[in-house]
């Protein structure tokens, strides 16, 4: 374990800094969903993507955002962040990418690789993809059935495979989500993962938002959470690029030690996303509540809505009920990831307090 | 997967941690109390791995660049805590060779524009010899007036590092 007391006082320094973000927030990350169509429909999917209609931006209205913002915020220490549904599943989706990327847009994406050959990946490469973090679910088995497409595995490997073959991006990733199902297989995908010229993987756990909340059976257990947090320290132990993601406060013993920096959720002060109808929001993962839309980009001026608007997620959700306020650790936590917060409730839905600390 | 200069810092950071690397090395890593001396370079010609690491604890495991007050990091391309003769040597490497990471990116822009160029040598030269007495946009405007022989124009320009869609944001660079 790291040393204590120097973590203590990083995330001191974070929590003032956290406090001057929710004054003056700085946009850094603007995702962009460009669909809700998918050709999987994951059993975790957050979003509930598959065959749902969807309502979508047209090229020209996206090229007409993005100048906006250009001149409202400029490109400088910004990224776009575009996701889905599967963004390739849009016929217009380089169109979108080469204007984005012609307004001096830096930008990322997630994809399930199903649709990447040399020649899309060439052409990612043109219209200036950087990183990439494609979902590899488990083995072959458990992937296709978790995401519910036969042969999804091998199209997402091949995809992988196309995209390291052509090369040029800063970064590519392949993340996995862990369920109480494929836990067992880390080990495994790992020894695929090291064979292949990956920058690194991430692992996350499967969360209680979407189409997950009908899957009990999928959500990890506390021995579970403890495994699979272990497993990432020591990969990390030994120097490996592996990395859990970015949500939730763990505590003493792993924060710092699973990923790079601390815990901070930064929806709304660093991150707005914009919905595939244009509406305007904090994090796509929140739930899609009607008090959560902002506004919307067609109607709306998007630099407006995050100055005058998004008050909602600028505040600790850790003093809306007894159980965090009188939490020991709410000055680090803030009430947890503001995605699985339960606004019902009011009340964390992913606490690892008892479990991690 | 590819191992990085980063993937091996943090490995020599847990090593130290647990105190399983030579214990010189262990102390000038951990031995003060200060953040950034803690991660700091102690000694910039320890060879090896943990030479590595200290020469870079600051920009990976100090605090994220942006929490950082600026007059304490632009112009420090040496990332040793001062701005002195080191930084210009650096700063001309970074010129010719780009740059590793939004944070290297970052310090190299002496001038805040955007981007690594000539501008960031002249300005960082200035500083040096006491002629501007920091890197504000106002400071480098007064001198170039002052000094309209010196060419700002900037000829090279280093792109910053995009970071995975839903890796750690460029905060945790």
């Amino acid at each position: 374990m790291l040393d204590v007391n120097i973590k203590k006082e990083h995330m001191k320094t974070l929590e003032a800094y956290r406090a001057g973000l929710m004054i003056k927030p700085q946009l850094r990350h603007l995702f962009l969903e460009l669909t809700l169509r998918c050709n999987e429909k994951c059993l975790h999917c957050g979003s509930s993507c598959g065959d749902v209609s969807s309502e979508e931006l047209t090229a020209q209205q996206y090229a007409k955002f993005l100048a906006e913002v250009k001149g409202d915020f400029g490109t400088k220490d910004k990224m776009l962040c575009i996701t889905g549904g599967e963004p390739l599943l849009r016929k217009d989706f380089f169109d979108i990418m080469a204007a984005a990327h012609e307004l001096g847009f830096r930008w990322g994406m997630t994809s399930n690789a199903t649709l990447i050959d040399d020649s899309t990946a060439c052409e990612l490469k043109r219209v200036g993809m950087g990183t990439i973090s494609v979902s590899i679910d488990g083995l072959e088995e458990t992937h296709d059935a978790f995401r519910r497409i036969h042969g999804g595995w091998q199209r997402a490997m091949n995809g992988i495979e196309s995209l390291l073959r052509v090369g040029g991006f800063k970064h590519v990733q392949v993340t996995t989500v862990v369920t109480h199902q494929n836990i067992g297989q880390l080990d495994e995908l790992y020894k695929i993962f090291n064979e292949m010229e990956i920058d690194s993987w991430r692992i996350i756990n499967i969360e209680p938002i979407g189409r997950a909340k009908q899957h009990a059976e999928l959500l990890l257990t506390p021995e579970d959470y403890r495994y699979m947090f272990e497993y990432i320290r020591n990969k990390r132990i030994a120097g490996e690029p592996v990395t859990y993601g970015c949500s939730h406060y763990l505590g003493m013993e792993y924060e710092r030690e699973v990923r790079d920096w601390y815990y901070l959720c930064t929806a709304g002060t660093y991150i707005a996303s914009i919905m595939e109808n244009g509406d305007i929001t904090a994090c796509l993962d929140i739930e899609r509540r009607p008090e959560f839309i902002q506004g919307n980009i067609l109607t709306d001026r998007f630099k407006d809505v995050w100055e005058k608007k998004f008050e909602i997620f600028r505040k600790n959700l850790s003093e809306e009920n007894e159980k965090c306020r009188s939490c020991a650790e709410k000055c680090r936590c803030h009430g947890d990831s503001y995605h699985s917060w339960d606004f019902d409730n009011h009340e964390p839905q992913v606490c690892f307090k008892d479990i991690l600390f | 997967m590819k191992k990085t200069k980063k993937t091996v810092m943090t490995a020599a950071l847990f090593a130290a941690a647990m105190n399983l690397v030579p214990s010189g090395a262990v102390e000038a890593v951990m031995s003060n109390d200060d953040m950034g001396a803690v991660y700091a370079a102690d000694e910039p010609d320890s060879e090896g791995v943990i030479g590595e690491v200290e020469n870079d604890f600051q920009g990976v495991y100090g605090p994220p660049w942006m929490m950082i007050p600026e007059s304490q990091w632009r112009g420090d391309v040496y990332e040793d805590g001062v701005i002195d003769a080191y930084d210009m040597v650096e700063l001309r490497k970074k010129l010719l060779n780009g740059t590793e990471s939004d944070w290297d990116a970052k310090r190299a822009d002496v001038n805040g524009d955007g981007e690594v160029g000539i501008s960031d040598m002249v300005m960082l030269q200035k500083y040096l010899m006491g002629q501007i007495d920091g890197f504000t946009e106002k400071a480098e405007t007064q001198t170039t007036e002052a000094s309209s022989e010196i060419k700002t124009e900037t000829v090279t320009t280093v792109q910053t590092v995009p970071v995975p869609v839903y890796g750690p944001p460029s905060m945790f660079d």
